[in-house]
């Protein structure tokens, strides 16, 4: 038993062909984040590439690729398949309502308060 | 010649000069900020001068009056815009975890508010600023000066009265990793000794042209990086490694029994040994180099045997070889830190692990700090008493 990045171990199951099986229960969710320095000098560029990665049809062809969900309702309904083996990408989804059901958020500003405590004792924990 | 330099003494001065320049700043510069840096932390005394001052005269019990409230509104809210305040949250934060987020969530909210009483503003921003242990916190981080970090690195802290007291028990670490790091290093001078004795003294007495053979073999891995030693160790001993491997092959052990010796302590001793053994070679090698065959043959036509000729007579001849390849060894051994982070996987891990753990991702500088000096006075230590029982001055390199 082990953890890991879903888009991993679908690379995994899919693309290498290895005995993998994901629990999906208790997941934890996570999200990546674009910022724009101030003061940044292609501001406009800036936006205009957010505006075209924010768009459904873009955050669907990002799953073709691998199995991170799109962060859009409407996004979802476009995911089709995998660019390199054809699989249908939906079932390999961590967003879908029965999984989102019995899911963590990751809550960046907890482990911003915890995280050293939480390394610290992880630390004591694995020298044992 | 007081006061003055003669000619030959000017020019020897000259010629350390660009070393001695270069230590001061390589090396005595960063041992000396590193030894400030373990005992001082002026970040939060410089952010907030005049909380930290009024806070002096706080009694401790209840909630600090109205004055250190606007006095911490105001610098909290000076320090955001320095661009300081995250720096500030993160050293109360490592006092008492879970303080980082109130300092910097509810300093957003003081930012440019009109009260007539802080303490009741604050307290709305976030209800931790009506807490006793919040204001104990930032005093304890205000220090300018402090053991703190040394309380740490020996899983100590201090309880709110003031009495040192052991940390929690998950929580203690440092100790055990100071103790396995003395134990690991002491069983690595031994297998050196054990392993490089015999070699050297083969070296040390076989005909030049061997010797210079088997003396290559010695420096081959001498010259060889360092990582590529470790790796190569990690490909020999790994599960589905060449020794595993050859095991199962020959029918020794079965496929399911493949012997863990690497990602444990057995792989930090078996690298370690193996990155560390030329050191011990080549000083028993330099001084049994020295030691004539006619002693051994005075030895025997007193009528001595070989083994008593080896504990009377080369033995102790060899000596200071031993000594000096013990002591580098050892010395060595202590502060390793990239061996046992590629193959000590859990329970091979050793202090200087820690101490890097704490320069580049805790960040916590301070306690990095202090750990470093306790190694080093642990290195100190040995150097005396190895002055003490051997003398330095009978320490032979060649």
């Amino acid at each position: 038993m082990s953890t890991a990045y879903n888009g991993r171990l679908f690379n995994a199951q899919v693309v290498e062909n290895q005995p993998f099986e994901i629990v999906w229960d208790g997941q934890v969710l996570d999200h990546g984040q674009f910022a724009i320095v101030a003061g940044a000098p292609n501001l406009e560029f800036a936006l205009e590439f957010l505006a075209y990665a924010a768009r459904p049809e873009s955050m669907a062809a990002m799953s073709r690729y691998i199995s991170y969900s799109p962060v859009r309702h409407s996004a979802l309904a476009m995911v089709t398949t995998h660019a390199e083996t054809g699989v249908e990408m939906e079932p390999h989804m961590p967003v879908t309502p029965e999984r989102l059901e019995r899911s963590v958020v990751n809550d960046w500003a907890w482990w911003a308060d915890y995280g050293e405590e939480i390394n610290d004792r992880f630390g004591a924990w694995l020298a044992r | 010649m007081a006061g003055t330099l003669s000619g030959a003494r000017l020019r020897a001065v000259l010629a350390v000069a660009p070393l001695a320049a270069f230590i001061g700043v390589t090396f005595l510069a960063p041992l000396g900020s590193m030894l400030v840096r373990s005992v001082h932390d002026p970040l939060v005394a410089d952010a907030l001068p005049e909380t930290l001052a009024l806070l002096r005269s706080w009694d401790g019990s209840g909630a600090p009056p109205e004055e250190v409230f606007a006095a911490a509104a105001r610098e909290l809210v000076a320090a955001r815009e320095q661009r300081t305040l995250g720096q500030v949250a993160t050293r109360v934060n490592r006092v008492q975890a879970g303080l980082r987020s109130v300092f910097t969530r509810s300093v957003r909210r003081l930012r440019g508010a009109e009260t007539d009483s802080w303490a009741t503003t604050m307290v709305a921003a976030d209800a931790a600023w009506g807490e006793v242990a919040t204001w104990r916190a930032l005093q304890r981080a205000g220090q300018r000066w402090t053991l703190r970090h040394y309380l740490n690195a020996v899983d100590r802290d201090r309880a709110p009265d003031g009495s040192i007291v052991r940390q929690p028990e998950e929580r203690r670490i440092y100790l055990q990793l100071f103790g396995r790091t003395l134990l690991v290093s002491l069983a690595v001078t031994a297998l050196c000794l054990l392993l490089g004795y015999p070699l050297a003294y083969l070296i040390a007495h076989a005909p030049p042209r061997r010797a210079a053979l088997l003396l290559v073999g010695v420096l081959l891995p001498f010259w060889t990086s360092l990582l590529v030693r470790t790796t190569a160790w990690i490909v020999l001993l790994q599960t589905q490694g060449v020794i595993n491997d050859l095991l199962v092959g020959l029918g020794i052990i079965g496929d399911g029994q493949r012997l863990a010796m690497v990602y444990n302590m057995t792989g930090t001793l078996i690298a370690m040994t193996h990155v560390l053994l030329p050191f011990m070679v080549l000083s028993l090698y330099s001084v049994m180099r020295t030691i004539g065959p006619s002693y051994l043959r005075a030895a025997a036509s007193l009528g001595a045997g070989p083994v008593q000729a080896f504990r009377r007579v080369y033995w102790p001849l060899s000596l200071p070889g031993v000594g000096a390849g013990a002591l580098l060894v050892f010395i060595v051994a202590l502060g390793y830190y990239i061996t046992p982070a590629l193959v000590g996987g859990r329970t091979g891990q050793l202090i200087s692990n820690l101490i890097a753990y704490h320069m580049q991702e805790s960040l916590n500088w301070g306690l990095a700090a202090a750990l470093g000096a306790i190694l080093l006075l642990c290195v100190l230590m040995f150097y005396v008493v190895y002055d003490r029982v051997v003398g330095i001055g009978r320490l032979r390199l060649g």
